[in-house]
């Protein structure tokens, strides 16, 4: 009987010794022998997925780097913290990061969760470099001394369509769609932006810029406007549901020039919706998969990767994980300390001829990088989306 | 049986099993046990205030600790709702994005303080709740919970699809403010001791409203919702408050949320999170607030420990939960009841120095009772009284008298109608047709409890006690629509509420010694033998004052001795002046007490007058009471 009563008591005191070892265990620190840096993926939680794949891209990278002589002399060690693809356990996250005296922190994937990190390593004067995290607002919205990423942002895109377009594809005439939703409209506008130089020298137009209304089912008035402005190329920035229909009722009304898809409009949704028949031939602005990429590093980094795991990363974004850890010990090496402010800085100033896996890494001064590269995909005879060569 | 009444039921039984267990009968076990937890609240509060002083606790365990916070905050606004009222919400997290976002919107767009947000969310957060509950609150168990389901998915949806580009959509908000007090709130361990401060301020509200006849209202509709409605309980009102203070516990710590994170977004209001602080409540015990305290302390310390193990670190998670809820099936501390002593001195300590004892001062019962019904005069006429169920006609246009000051007894054959029509007396059905009137008004149609607090108590045919309540606590329901306090009053411990208090304290104590369980007081109706919950029964529609008592097969499973202590029970109230409505079967008893009988078959009288007279009427010698020679 007083032992059942007393049962309340014990399992407090159980829980007390329990938290106060596993605190011990978190709070004992090593020497720095080696040069720590985290990484902030969502190891478990809805996308768990790409946590585990960034964690695997982020640990090939730190071994080529280390096989290749380390950091300043010393080795990268990798701590990966889980956020969970939580805002809260994000929150967390970065605290601990914090705690842990990292030199800085690669992360996170998803933009909200990204935000509450952010904000913690600028009060607590530590690098992240986000890698999965394309919303504008991270660098537009709040000055942010020690935040990066690799990915671009949600409207680079239209940058590259912009050039891609009057360089590659030669076009006189362009139309722009969009569906007024934020990611839409930003593309859309930088894709004008980009253009304007071009319009400038003479070289090109825009002959339609507009949005359309989400959600509706027949678009046959906006495809009739549409084929009166005669464009060569057509850029939709919007989602694949309008994506499918608009480019099926355009066909059926006699439209044939180039439809062209930023990187929401063009899956095998919108194949289904369209029609192989007429979807074949679509293409995309979109993040390279690092299989396309063919970089010295990323050919290291493709055989190191399969060695271990056998298969590649079916995403773009675990890439741009490694990229940021290249970018943050390009960084160190360029400042050649790992004070947090001498980092930020070498980000945004010193990283000539520092290369990712997919390229140079150079950032703007808002932290965004510049020169993303992207490649233009086609839909293929099958389906499938391929690189267009 | 509904999923969400099963389970209640068993962490009932649970509860009550445990209780056993420790009491066996002995005062000392039950000082013990509340020195005990007294103990244990010293050592918490202790425990909680030095903690981010430990060398070892850097900031991130300070977040943690933070965290624990509104998962406890969050925990015991969900424990109104689903503790004490047993309604089963699996949407709760909607009401802490209201208040989040709220909080965010109103300070990001019009730059109003985060303190002065504080209230507002928690009132946004409240009305909402308010809106949403009030046309669905009359669904029972799964249903309830089914649309609970969806108004937190509304909710989180809603956020995502960024009405009028309020929401800011997947993304979110961002670029939220600090808390002002004073200094601005900024680091780990000034939020974690704003978080606390919060808590102890609700903890300290919460525990008086569960010592007020406002928690056990909440608490009788737990253990029985019929029976509460028919005592005089406005269960539609105390279930829809609850809500609304539950929402608004949650709207402040979505306040809070905001303004630590900086930014919000739909994430953080999933339906796993509001499963999660289900899962609080039910670790913890239902009702029972240190319980909720430590199930946050579980849902939080938990995963962290686990985080090593990446991930299988949920399936650890959901391993430990699974090992407590066998082990401890009531939760890990379950609600104690208090004693009426500790009722009583939480009243009186305040404001005189000397502990008064229960049942020392004998307070006069505000007697609600208009002026004294005349012997003889008609306390409650049916007219033309009907009811059909389907092609059933149940009571087919009865028309009966009850006498004020006599016992009226209704007999006749199973199924011929007798407790649908006590149904119908108090409120339970509405008649198609007719008229009820008590004391001269109309109350047909009325709900329950309007009628209950009219004078009218009712017993059940198959007793309807709230068996984890102790009997002090079944008594006061009886007491509770003599009450007048409300929120205000029962937070603040107003002189008014603390009288009206001990009032029915004392009351009901009387009420309780009247049917001899004057020393069972503190003991869990679940622990008494079933005659004696007979008794706790009409002890309870004592405790209500009523004109007119309604009993329902008293007599039923008592033995013989039971039997004539009851009808000695009867007589001595007929001399009180109570008039008293009965259905029997045990002919002896209703020769003993009745002065007027009536005979009910298929929905109809088919006879009435004295016990005498029926005993020689061959319609009911036919119908009901059979020869002599049987």
């Amino acid at each position: 009987m007083a032992k059942h009563r007393n049962s309340g008591w014990w399992i407090a005191l159980a829980a007390c010794c329990v938290v106060s070892v596993c605190a011990l265990l978190v709070g004992a620190s090593t020497p720095a022998t080696t040069i720590k840096i985290a990484l902030q993926a969502p190891i478990t939680g809805d996308y768990a997925y790409e946590g585990q794949m960034a964690k695997q891209s982020v640990e090939v990278a730190a071994e080529l780097i280390n096989k290749a002589g380390g950091v300043l002399g010393k080795k990268i060690e990798i701590v990966v913290i889980d956020d969970a693809s939580n805002p809260k356990d994000s929150a967390l996250a970065a605290q601990k990061a914090v705690s842990q005296k990292v030199v800085a922190v690669i992360g996170s994937y998803g933009s909200s969760v990204t935000e509450p990190a952010a904000d913690i390593y600028e009060r607590n004067k530590l690098v992240s470099v986000g890698y999965g995290c394309t919303a504008v607002r991270l660098t537009m919205d709040k000055e942010r001394k020690y935040f990066f990423r690799t990915c671009g942002r949600d409207d680079a895109q239209g940058l590259f369509f912009g050039k891609y377009a009057v360089e590659t594809m030669g076009a006189k005439r362009i139309a722009i769609m969009h569906d007024n939703s934020t990611f839409a409209k930003g593309v859309a506008d930088e894709a004008k932006k980009a253009l304007e130089p071009y319009i400038a020298a003479g070289k090109t137009q825009i002959v339609y810029f507009d949005a359309i209304t989400p959600k509706e089912k027949d678009f046959s008035a906006v495809v009739t406007k549409l084929r009166e402005t005669k464009p060569d190329v057509w850029y939709f920035t919007g989602y694949y549901p309008e994506a499918g229909l608009l480019i099926r009722q355009a066909r059926d009304a006699g439209l044939s020039c180039p439809f062209v898809g930023g990187n929401a409009a063009i899956n095998n949704d919108f194949v289904k919706i369209a029609g192989l028949d007429v979807a074949k031939g679509a293409m995309m602005t979109q993040e390279p998969l690092v299989t396309d990429v063919t970089t010295d590093i990323a050919k290291q980094f493709k055989s190191l990767y399969m060695e271990k795991y056998k298969e590649l990363p079916s995403s773009p974004w675990p890439v741009y994980a490694a990229d940021a850890l290249y970018a943050i010990a390009g960084a160190i090496t360029k400042a050649g300390k790992t004070d947090s402010a001498a980092i930020a800085d070498a980000l945004r100033t010193k990283m000539a001829g520092v290369q990712g896996v997919t390229g140079p890494i150079l950032f703007t001064e808002r932290g965004d990088r510049k020169d993303v590269p992207y490649k233009m995909y086609v839909v293929d005879s099958q389906g499938a989306l391929k690189v267009k060569q | 049986m509904d999923i969400t009444k099963s389970l209640l039921d068993r962490i009932a039984k649970a509860g009550q099993d445990h209780e056993h267990k420790r009491e066996a009968g002995n005062d000392a076990g039950t000082l013990r046990r509340a020195r005990n937890r007294k103990r244990l609240l010293v050592v918490a509060i202790v425990a909680i205030a030095i903690a981010p002083f430990f060398p070892f606790v850097d900031d991130y365990w300070i977040d943690i600790g933070f965290y624990f916070g509104i998962y406890t905050l969050l925990g015991l606004s969900l424990n109104i709702v689903l503790g004490e009222v047993g309604l089963f919400d699996l949407g709760h997290m909607g009401f802490y994005a209201i208040g989040a976002y709220t909080t965010a919107i109103l300070n990001t767009a019009l730059h109003i303080p985060i303190m002065v947000l504080l209230p507002i969310s928690a009132v946004a957060a409240g009305l909402f709740a308010w809106i949403v509950t009030a046309p669905v609150i009359h669904l029972k168990g799964d249903y309830l919970c089914i649309v609970t389901i969806g108004i937190g998915e509304i909710v989180r949806l809603t956020m995502i699809n960024n009405p009028f580009g309020l929401t800011g959509g997947p993304n979110g908000i961002n670029g939220i403010d600090s808390p002002m007090i004073f200094v601005p709130i900024i680091s780990s361990r000034q939020f974690y001791y704003f978080v606390w401060a919060l808590i102890a301020i609700v903890i300290f509200g919460l525990v008086r409203l569960q010592r007020s006849r406002i928690g056990r209202a909440w608490n009788y509709i737990r253990e029985d919702e019929t029976a509460a409605e028919a005592l005089g309980v406005d269960v539609r009102h105390y279930k829809l408050a609850a809500f609304v203070l539950g929402a608004a516990i949650a709207g402040l710590a979505g306040n809070i949320y905001a303004s630590k994170q900086m930014s919000i977004s739909p994430e953080s209001f999933t339906f796993m999170e509001s499963s999660l602080l289900f899962c609080i409540v039910l670790l913890g015990g239902l009702g029972s607030i240190p319980g909720t305290v430590l199930g946050a302390l579980a849902i939080t310390i938990f995963p962290e420990i686990f985080r090593a193990l990446a991930q299988y670190r949920l399936m650890f998670f959901g391993l430990a939960l699974l090992i407590m809820m066998v082990f401890k099936p009531a939760g890990l501390m379950p609600r104690l009841r208090e004693s009426g002593e500790e009722l009583r001195s939480t009243l009186s300590k305040r404001r005189r120095g000397k502990k008064a004892t229960l049942g020392d001062e004998r307070h006069e019962v505000p007697q609600e009772h208009q002026a004294p019904s005349l012997l003889g005069d008609a306390l409650l006429e049916l007219k033309n009284v009907r009811l059909s169920f389907g092609g059933v006609t149940a009571v087919a246009g009865f028309d009966a008298t009850v006498e004020a000051g006599k016992i009226t007894a209704l007999i006749g054959p199973n199924g011929a109608g007798k407790t649908t029509l006590f149904n119908l007396i108090t409120g339970i059905y509405k008649p198609e047709t007719g008229t009820i009137l008590f004391k001269g008004k109309n109350i047909a149609g009325l709900p329950p409890h309007v009628i209950a607090a009219q004078g009218i108590a009712r017993t059940f045919q198959n007793i309807r006690i709230f068996p984890s309540l102790t009997c002090l606590e079944n008594v006061l329901c009886g007491q509770h629509c003599r009450g007048r306090a409300e929120f205000t009053g029962s937070l603040f411990h107003v002189p008014s509420q603390c009288e009206e208090e001990k009032t029915m304290l004392d009351f009901s104590l009387r009420c309780l010694e009247r049917v001899g369980l004057g020393d069972s007081m503190d003991n869990l109706a679940a622990s008494l033998p079933y005659g004696k919950r007979r008794s706790l029964e009409i002890a309870r529609a004592l405790a209500l004052c009523p004109d007119l008592l309604v009993l329902d097969e008293p007599s039923s499973g008592l033995n013989d001795v039971e039997t004539e202590e009851l009808a000695g029970l009867l007589l001595s109230l007929l001399h009180e002046g109570l008039s008293i409505l009965l259905i029997e079967h045990d002919m002896h008893l209703v020769d003993m007490v009745s002065d007027h009988v009536i005979v009910m078959q298929s929905g109809r009288i088919i006879a009435e007058g004295t016990m005498r007279d029926m005993r020689k009427n061959p319609l009911v010698i036919e119908a009901y009471l059979g020869t002599e020679e049987d």
